[in-house]
């Protein structure tokens, strides 16, 4: 019967299609990231770790629904591009290579699944970096500091506390976070504001770097 | 069957017929009568005993209101629905699977426990909290609550209660909790498996809890931003923390003082604490019988404190203790803390590294009894040199006072008016009355600080209205927060408001 055997073909057809669909909704995998990561090895280093003469943190690890929001807001240009903000410039123009969402998300993954690298310690942890971490980030980093998806707040365990510090003056300055509609970089900046002093944040990020990532 | 077994039968059938009767005539009438004195009148007659041996209770002649009694299967919300000022809720022995939230004033709610059937309200780990009163003169006896995830009972600025005689273990935040309450006896209670305080006096005046058992807690009784509270004959022991005294930063109430903690066993409480990280409680160090903390004029006497492994009594700063951070408004050294006869044997055989520091630098190896961290004044202690202790440089050796049995009870001779209320002021009452139990401002106690909740929610007073209504979880590592639907959309809407416009000087810059 043609007709059957019409309609049959036309299933295996729409079955096919609906395969491959799944296929390309399906989250990245980070073997599709490893060649676009070739990129991020001159500043972030092959494992992820970061370089510290680059500026560029340890991002081995770092989750990958944040990786993806950050590329996506440096590639838009909600990230990275206040004038001297010469880091942010760098990944910028880094990121305009990673090209497509689909791409960015590989990348992510890949990162993501990197084995985590903790930056080197930045001097013993504190009380006073403890209370105040405890008192105030964690309500978003989460005691342990490895972040919180739901809340939109990375984990900053093991972070490179160059990188921490750089980043907390600038949502403090509103190189980071200020622009209109960002609303969890309005909710970093006012947080970053209830430290009280300098020495408080220096305090604060040794603890974060010397948590467990 | 001849004539005398035939009268035997009978006097037996009778005798069993009488006592049936009877029984059943004191299983129905017994708890009534109990049901029947009022709070108030329980309050008067805790004062005239001297409050420890307040169960020998008086009659005023009060009126009493009428009983209405629920049984297995009915919902207990539905009788307190019912009930009028001065109605008893009469809870029969079954299992209960709900909240129950008393906004009016003068009910009892009081269970009836037959043998070992008591009137039990199961959380199933499911539901947030058992009873919560915003109403004053409630009572709350006689019942087993097991299983919340958030409090047991808790109060919410309700004046001259009574909480007394239940049966509480696993509850996810605190175990009995009067927040921002004046006038009240908490006794003959037994609390486990708290993950913060089983018993917390939050910013209260005129509270009196003796007579209770906390085992199993993170902190067995604490004390916090209240005043004029005594803590007496009470069994704590294998908590984290025994009893604890506390001025807690960033709360709307900024003192203590006036807390006697006297005549209790205070007895290994050496309890890994398994408080929420990061938390303040977290911060209690396990092994410790009692802790003050910037509290002042506490009176510590003639209680057993023995077998606490990091040591029998601290008394910090705001300085010295974990995850504080300093409120600006609030006073951070212990002032005239006065150690009386106490018994003490066996504390602080192993001590956390900081108290092992100050050992090392006193050329001791013996762990405290009483150890000092951090400043204050005027502090005493009454027999120094048959204690082991550390850090007392500063503190007399002997005291003005050398008794406390002058105060019987802080309990007051009438009971406490009721809050006067200006409509504009409700979103500030039930932020200290509800938000300020877990919120404070710039630190973490059971949910994010204030502060944080602003950055969040700025200019969205709506978004928390909202929220609070049916929240969703969003951090691992605290506890759910408890829906607050019970309250109206424009409460919500006030307390949200209020809570975005809370404010609290910075503490000042340290020098880099």
């Amino acid at each position: 019967m043609r007709r059957s055997r019409l309609a049959r073909y036309r299933l295996v057809l729409a079955i096919g299609m609906v395969a491959c669909a799944g296929l390309f909704a399906s989250a990245a995998s980070p073997a599709d990231g490893k060649s676009q990561y070739a990129a991020c090895i001159p500043c972030h280093g092959a494992r992820g770790e970061g370089v510290a003469a680059t500026g560029a943190p340890n991002i081995a690890g770092s989750a990958a629904w944040y990786v993806d929001r950050q590329l996506k807001d440096f590639a838009s240009g909600a990230r990275g591009r206040e004038p001297g903000d010469r880091f942010g410039a760098t990944m910028a123009a880094a990121v305009a290579a990673v090209g497509s969402d689909k791409d960015r998300a590989a990348v992510a993954a890949y990162v993501a699944a990197l084995p985590p690298v903790p930056a080197p310690a930045a001097g013993a942890p504190t009380d006073n970096g403890r209370n105040y971490f405890n008192a105030i980030c964690s309500a978003c980093h989460a005691a342990s500091g490895r972040g919180n998806e739901t809340l939109g707040a990375p984990r900053l365990a093991g972070v490179a506390p160059a990188y921490l510090a750089r980043q907390l003056a600038a949502f403090e300055s509103g190189r980071r976070g200020a622009q209109i509609g960002d609303r969890l970089g309005a909710q970093m900046r006012a947080v970053a504001a209830m430290l009280p002093d300098a020495r408080t944040e220096q305090d604060v990020i040794a603890y974060a770097a010397s948590l467990k990532p | 069957m001849n004539k005398k077994a035939i009268v035997s039968l009978v006097v037996v059938a009778v005798l069993a017929a009488a006592a049936g009767y009877l029984y059943a005539r004191r299983s129905v009438v017994a708890a009534p009568q109990v049901a029947a004195q009022s709070t108030s009148a329980g309050l008067a007659a805790a004062r005239g005993a001297g409050a420890g041996g307040s169960t020998a209770s008086l009659e005023t002649g009060r009126p009493a209101g009428k009983i209405i009694t629920v049984k297995a299967g009915e919902a207990i919300q539905s009788a307190v629905a019912a009930a009028q000022p001065g109605d008893t809720v009469q809870v029969l022995p079954g299992t209960y699977h709900e909240t129950v939230y008393i906004d009016k004033d003068d009910i009892a709610l009081v269970g009836v426990i037959h043998g070992a059937d008591w009137p039990t309200l199961d959380g199933e780990r499911k539901r947030n909290d058992a009873v919560l009163y915003s109403g004053n003169g409630i009572r709350v006896e006689n019942l087993k609550i097991v299983n919340f995830k958030g409090n047991a009972i808790m109060g919410q600025a309700g004046n001259n209660f009574i909480i007394r005689h239940n049966w509480i273990a696993n509850a996810g935040v605190y175990g009995i909790f009067p927040e921002f309450a004046q006038n009240g006896l908490i006794e003959h209670n037994i609390l486990t498996g708290i993950e913060d305080a089983a018993i917390y006096v939050g910013m209260s005046d005129n509270i009196h809890v003796a007579h209770n058992e906390v085992y199993g807690n993170v902190a067995g009784i604490e004390v916090e931003n209240s005043r004029h509270v005594i803590v007496e004959h009470n069994l704590a022991y294998d908590n984290a923390g025994g009893i604890l005294t506390f001025i807690t930063p960033g709360l709307p109430i900024k003192t203590t003082f006036d807390v006697i903690i006297r005549d209790n066993f205070v007895v290994a409480n050496n309890h890994k604490n398994f408080g929420a990280p990061g938390s303040i409680v977290s911060g209690v160090p396990s092994g410790t019988g009692v802790i003050v903390m910037a509290a002042d004029d506490v009176i510590i006497e003639n209680n057993v404190i023995r077998d606490n492994k990091n040591a029998g009594i601290i008394v910090a700063d705001h300085k010295s203790f974990a995850n504080i951070t300093p409120d600006p408004e609030a006073d951070p050294n212990p002032d005239r803390v006065s150690v009386l006869w106490n018994l003490f044997a066996n504390n602080g055989y192993e001590p956390i590294t900081e108290i092992k520091a100050l050992m090392v630098a006193a050329l001791t190896r013996e762990g405290p009894d009483l150890v000092a961290v951090g400043g204050g004044t005027g502090n005493c202690v009454l027999d120094k040199g048959a204690l082991k202790t550390l850090g007392l440089g500063s503190w007399a050796s002997g005291c003005a006072k050398t008794s406390t049995a002058d105060i019987a009870t802080y309990l007051l001779d009438k009971p406490a008016p009721p809050r006067v209320l200006k409509a504009e002021d409700r979103g500030k009452l039930i932020y200290s009355s509800v938000c300020a139990g877990c919120h404070a401002y710039n630190v973490r106690m059971i949910g994010p600080p204030t502060q944080v909740i602003q950055a969040m929610y700025a200019g969205n007073p709506q978004g928390i209205a909202d929220y609070i209504a049916n929240p969703t979880k969003k951090r691992e590592d605290f506890p759910p927060m408890p829906p607050q639907g019970h309250l109206s959309a424009d409460l919500r809407l006030a307390v949200a408001t209020y809570m975005l416009g809370v404010s609290q000087p910075k503490p000042p810059a340290a020098a880099n």
